[in-house]
C-alpha cells in the first residue's frame, strides 16, 4: 500500500512538462540506437550522459532509462526486417523474426515484438513497484554456487537449437565455448589463445561476431539466392496485415507473461542482464511454449519470448541498482555512475532519502513504456518499406550497415575484419548446414559459467560439495540430470517397445 | 550426396591445439579452483570427441554447395577496408557502394552515384555527426 502511494507521487513528478520531454526523447534516441547495429543500449546511454550534466537528476535519469527501454524495443527492427541484431539481446529475435520477415509477415513480427516489449516491459516495472527491494536481496541469494548450476542447466538445454543434426550443433556449441576462453583470464591473469594480438586481450567482442554470423554472411546468400530475398522485396505490406489477430495475440500471451516474469528474474541477478534472460526465456518456451516445434522457422511465440523477457530483464536490472547499488548490466553500471555524478548514493536508503527521484524515475517508466509502444507501433507501416527496397540496393548497403556497425562498437578495425571474417565461417557454417545459434549461446553464456565455477570452488576450499548444499543449485542439477537422461531412457524404452 | 569432412577435420585440430595448451601452459587447476586451462581443455575435448563421432557416422547430412559469386561481398569488402587507410571510411563506404553497383549489378553511373553519395551522406550523418564515431579519416585526411 505504501508503495502505490508513493507510485501515486512518483506520477506527479514524472508527468511534469520537462520530464515527458525527456522521457519523450530519451524513447525516440534509444529506439534509434538499439536500431543500429553495433550500438547498444551501453553506448547510447554513455553517448547522452554528459547531456545531463546540468539536468535535475530525476529528469536526467528519466531521459536514460527511457533510452535504455526504449533500446530493447529498437533492437527488433533490424533483427526482424533485416536479420542484423541491433543489439545483442534481439540476437534470439533475429531467429524467428527474420523467417517471419521472409514469409511476408514482417508487420506481424514487429508488431508482435513491440506488444510483447511492451507487456514484458510492464510487467518488469510492476515487480519493481511491488516488490522490487525485496527481490533485490533475493537476487543476491544466487551466488557463484547457484548461478554456475544455472548455466550449466541452460547450457545442457541447447538441445532444441541443434536441428536436424544435433552432432553438428554440438559442434558448433563447442566453438562457441571455445570463442570465450580467448582474452585475458580475469581471474588469474593468464594471456589465453590471443595469438601475440593486443586486440584479442579482452577478448571477443559478442557484436562484431553477431554482425558477421547473421548480417554478412547473408549478404553472401544474397548473392546467389536471390529468389529467396526477391521474393520478400515485392511484397507490398499494409498497415491491417501488420496487426495481429485476436487469436495470435492470444496464442502469445502465455509466452509473453512466462518470459516476462523470467526476464525480470534474470535482470535481477548481478551480471546476467537482458541477453541472458532473453536466451534463458526462449529455452523455456521450446521446452513449454505451444508453439515449440516452430520455434527458429519463424515463430510469433519465439519473437514474443525474446522481446518480453529482455524487456522485462531491463526493468528488473533496476532493482538491484537502486535498492543496492549493484549494476545488473554493463548499462546499469554506466547509469550508476550518473547517479554518482548527481551525487546521490544508491542503496536501501535511497527509496527513504531520494523519493522524488527513485518514484519519479519508476512512475517515468511506466508513462516511458505507452510513449515508446505507441512511437514503436507507428512507425511499423513506414519501416517495413525497407524490405521492399530491390535486392541489388540492399545487399551492398547491409554490407556497408555490417561494416560501420561493428567498427562503431570500439571504433576498432579489428572487429570490422573480425565481423567479416565471423561472416564467412557463418557462411561456410549455413552451406554445411551446421546451425551458428548454439555457437552464439554458448558464447554469451560460458565466462559467466568459467567465472561462477571458479569462485564457487574459491569459497568452497576447492570442494563440490558446495553445489549439493544450496538448495537452489542442487535443483538445477537435478533437473540438468533429468533433462539429460530423460531422451535416453525414452529412447530405450521406445527400443524395447518395438522389440516387445 | 557427398560427406563434407574438413569441418570436422580441422575442429579435432583446432581442439588438439586449445588441449595442449591449456595442459601445458595455463593449468587446469590452481590452489582451490580450476586453473585458466580447465575450461579451454574442457572446450579442446569437446571438439576432439564431437568432431570424431562426427566422422564415425554413418548419417551422410544435407549440405550445400559452395558457389563463387558468394565470394564477392567478401572480395568487396576486403578492397574497401583496404582503401579505408587512403581514403578514410566514409569515403571507402561510398565507393564501397558505387563500385559494386557499378560491377556487380551493372547498374548506370548515375544510379550507382546517387545511391552511393546517399549511403555516404547517411554514415556521415549518423555516426559521424550525431553518434560522434571517430572514424578514421585515412592519409587524405577527409571527412
Amino acid at each position: 500500500m505504501e508503495n502505490i502511494q508513493s507510485l501515486i507521487y512518483g506520477f506527479h513528478v514524472a508527468l511534469t512538462v520537462q520530464n515527458l520531454i525527456a522521457a519523450v526523447f530519451g524513447g525516440v534516441m534509444g529506439l534509434i540506437v538499439g536500431a543500429m547495429p553495433g550500438l547498444g543500449s551501453l553506448t547510447g546511454v554513455a553517448l547522452l550522459l554528459p547531456l545531463t550534466f546540468k539536468m535535475e537528476p530525476t529528469t536526467g535519469i528519466i531521459m536514460l532509462a527511457a533510452i535504455y527501454y526504449a533500446n530493447m524495443y529498437g533492437g527488433s527492427f533490424s533483427a526482424i526486417l533485416l536479420n542484423i541484431p541491433g543489439d545483442s539481446p534481439a540476437v534470439m529475435t533475429a531467429l524467428d523474426g527474420y523467417p517471419l520477415s521472409k514469409n511476408g509477415k514482417a508487420g506481424k513480427a514487429l508488431f508482435a515484438a513491440n506488444i510483447s516489449s511492451f507487456i514484458g516491459g510492464t510487467i518488469g516495472i510492476i515487480i519493481l513497484t511491488m516488490v522490487g527491494p525485496a527481490l533485490a536481496k533475493v537476487g543476491l541469494a544466487f551466488g557463484p554456487a547457484e548461478q554456475a548450476a544455472l548455466i550449466l542447466f541452460a547450457l545442457t538445454s541447447i538441445g532444441w537449437l541443434l536441428g536436424d543434426a544435433p552432432l553438428k550443433g554440438l559442434l558448433t556449441t563447442s566453438f562457441g565455448l571455445l570463442l570465450a576462453t580467448i582474452g585475458v583470464d580475469l581471474q588469474l591473469g593468464s594471456i589465453r589463445y590471443t595469438f601475440g594480438s593486443i586486440n584479442l586481450l579482452s577478448g571477443v567482442t559478442f557484436i562484431p561476431l553477431v554482425i558477421g554470423m547473421f548480417g554478412f554472411s547473408q549478404v553472401m546468400d544474397m548473392m546467389i539466392n536471390r529468389k529467396n530475398f526477391n521474393e520478400i522485396a515485392t511484397t507490398k505490406l499494409t498497415i491491417k496485415e501488420s496487426m495481429l489477430t485476436f487469436s495470435e495475440l492470444k496464442g502469445i500471451l502465455p509466452t509473453i507473461f512466462r518470459s516476462g516474469f523470467l526476464g525480470n528474474f534474470v535482470g535481477l541477478l548481478p551480471g546476467a542482464g537482458a541477453t541472458t534472460g532473453s536466451f534463458l526465456s526462449y529455452i523455456l518456451e521450446k521446452k513449454v511454449g505451444r508453439d515449440r516445434a516452430n520455434l527458429g522457422t519463424g515463430s510469433l511465440s519465439g519473437v514474443a519470448a525474446a522481446e518480453s523477457a529482455n524487456n522485462a530483464a531491463a526493468a528488473g536490472a533496476f532493482a538491484p541498482l537502486l535498492a543496492l547499488g549493484i549494476p545488473g548490466s554493463g548499462t546499469a553500471a554506466v547509469l550508476l555512475g550518473g547517479l554518482m555524478m548527481w551525487g546521490l548514493r544508491p542503496g536501501p536508503l535511497l527509496f527513504k532519502e531520494a523519493p522524488d527521484f527513485v518514484w519519479g524515475l519508476i512512475a517515468s517508466m511506466y508513462v516511458g513504456n505507452i510513449i515508446v509502444v505507441i512511437l514503436a507501433l507507428a512507425i511499423i507501416p513506414f519501416v517495413v518499406n525497407i524490405l521492399r527496397v530491390p535486392l541489388s540496393i540492399m545487399a551492398p548497403l547491409v554490407a556497408v550497415v555490417c561494416i560501420v556497425g561493428s567498427y562503431s562498437v570500439n571504433n576498432s578495425m579489428f572487429d570490422v575484419w573480425f565481423m567479416i571474417g565471423s561472416g564467412v565461417i557463418a557462411y561456410l557454417f549455413n552451406v554445411y548446414d551446421y546451425p551458428v545459434a548454439p555457437l552464439l549461446l554458448a558464447f554469451v553464456l560460458a565466462p559467466r559459467f568459467e567465472q561462477s565455477i571458479r569462485q564457487a570452488f574459491e569459497i568452497s576450499n576447492g570442494s563440490a560439495i558446495i553445489f549439493f548444499k544450496s538448495p537452489i543449485a542442487l535443483t538445477f542439477i537435478i533437473l540438468i540430470v533429468v533433462f539429460v537422461l530423460s531422451p535416453i531412457i525414452m529412447k530405450m524404452f521406445k527400443k524395447n517397445g518395438k522389440e516387445a | 550426396m557427398k560427406k563434407i569432412r574438413i569441418v570436422p577435420i580441422l575442429s579435432i585440430l583446432v581442439g588438439i591445439y586449445w588441449l595442449f595448451f591449456a595442459v601445458t601452459k595455463y593449468g587446469l587447476w590452481g590452489n582451490t579452483s580450476p586453473g585458466a586451462g580447465f575450461m579451454p581443455a574442457v572446450v579442446g575435448i569437446l571438439l576432439i570427441v564431437f568432431s570424431i563421432f562426427i566422422l564415425r557416422t554413418p548419417v551422410v547430412y544435407k549440405t550445400g554447395a559452395l558457389q563463387k559469386r558468394a565470394f564477392y561481398p567478401l572480395i568487396a569488402a576486403v578492397l574497401a577496408l583496404a582503401s579505408v587507410s587512403l581514403l578514410g571510411m566514409i569515403i571507402s563506404m561510398g565507393l564501397f557502394v558505387l563500385l559494386w553497383l557499378l560491377i556487380l549489378e551493372r547498374f548506370s553511373f548515375i544510379k550507382s552515384a546517387v545511391i552511393g553519395v546517399s549511403a555516404t551522406v547517411f554514415v556521415y550523418f549518423v555516426f559521424r555527426v550525431w553518434l560522434m564515431v571517430p572514424f578514421p579519416k585515412g592519409l587524405l585526411g577527409i571527412l
